[in-house]
């Protein structure tokens, strides 16, 4: 017996099935590649969130697009609290400065006229206290028998002094029969606080 | 030695030609759209890491300054207790205290004294005047009362609602 090919001159055809086979298996290495990329992506995702912890919350491990637009929002909102405390400290600290300054101004006063009441007269004629201008006072201080010594007036300069304040005074003593009359004015350079 | 035909040529070229497409289009790209998300998603959190850590150290600050005020919050109600004390007239607005009138000098005194030892008011304004003609009435053994035009003594508070936000 004898095998004859009747089909030998004719054209081998591909059939749909192994064309779409071989496609796939064409793709095998990009996916292969596709898995690796994702992987790596992965990775790195882990090392920014061990890295930056206070932005760990906000990064996951899906789009990256989203994340970063949430971050973004986050800093800005982040940004514009620190502003606001920033301001509010430093309000805070005029304030505290403003605070102790004003109090010591009016505090001394009370200190100084409790340690020399006894010898001394103190006549407070005016006085002015307000932010954003310099403080006033205008007082006599008056001594019995020709005393030179005014304690009040001398004491309240130096506790103004050793509280830091840039006091200007004015005074004039005035002799009277039996007392000693200083009047004077002083001026503390506030206006900066 | 076999020869390629032109049909296994064009078949080969076409599977090539798919491959590198796919190649572009599914791993390069996806690559390089990755590498500079990664990068920028880099840059935001460093960015926002820092400004994260200023924004505590900022707030720490405030806490800070809230807690010492906080341990001194009495002082403006002792000031009213002072000023009840010595019937004095005034009147409680919020955190301030304001008050106008005439008051003895040893009462003024007293209210001096207790400034001196207050860490957290503030006096927001104070006019003071002799109610007698000075210095003619220095021979007085009295020391005149003083006209208080206007007192407002504040207590200083930070706004916490700035810190719970």
């Amino acid at each position: 017996m004898v095998n004859i090919n009747l089909y030998k001159k004719k054209k081998s055809k591909l059939k749909l099935t192994t064309v779409l086979f071989l496609i796939a298996i064409l793709l095998l290495p990009v996916l292969a590649l596709r898995v690796t990329i994702e992987t790596i992506k992965q990775s790195k995702l882990s090392d920014i969130r061990a890295e930056y912890q206070y932005a760990r919350s906000y990064i996951g491990t899906e789009d990256i697009e989203p994340m970063i637009n949430r971050i973004k929002a986050e800093n800005v909102k982040t940004v514009n609290k620190t502003a606001m405390i920033r301001v509010e400290t430093d309000r805070i600290k005029k304030d505290l400065i403003y605070a102790g300054r004003s109090t010591a101004f009016v505090g001394e006063m009370g200190i100084q006229y409790d340690r020399y009441k006894a010898n001394e007269k103190i006549f407070i004629e005016s006085m002015t206290v307000k932010r954003g201008q310099d403080f006033f006072v205008k007082y006599y201080n008056v001594t019995e028998n020709h005393q030179i010594d005014y304690g009040f007036s001398e004491g309240l300069k130096k506790a103004y002094q050793s509280s830091g304040m840039l006091i200007t005074d004015k005074k004039v003593t005035i002799d009277f029969m039996l007392v000693n009359i200083l009047q004077e004015e002083l001026t503390a350079k506030t206006a900066k606080y | 030695m076999r020869k390629i035909g032109i049909h296994r040529l064009w078949g080969i070229l076409i599977a090539l030609a798919i491959m590198i497409t796919a190649f572009i289009l599914f791993n390069l790209m996806t690559y390089l759209k990755m590498d500079k998300q990664v990068k920028e998603l880099e840059q935001v959190a460093q960015q926002y890491n820092s400004n994260y850590k200023v924004y505590l150290s900022t707030s720490n600050t405030l806490r800070g300054y809230n807690t010492k005020i906080s341990e001194k919050a009495n002082e403006l109600n002792e000031l009213e207790k002072l000023m009840q004390s010595t019937a004095l007239n005034y009147r409680k607005e919020g955190n301030k205290i304001i008050f106008s009138g005439i008051v003895n000098p040893g009462r003024f005194s007293q209210i001096l004294n207790y400034l001196s030892d207050a860490k957290t008011l503030k006096i927001n304004k104070l006019s003071t005047q002799s109610q007698s003609e000075l210095p003619l009435l220095i021979g007085d053994s009295e020391i005149p009362d003083m006209l208080i035009q206007e007192m407002e003594i504040e207590i200083i508070q930070i706004n916490e609602k700035i810190l719970e936000g």
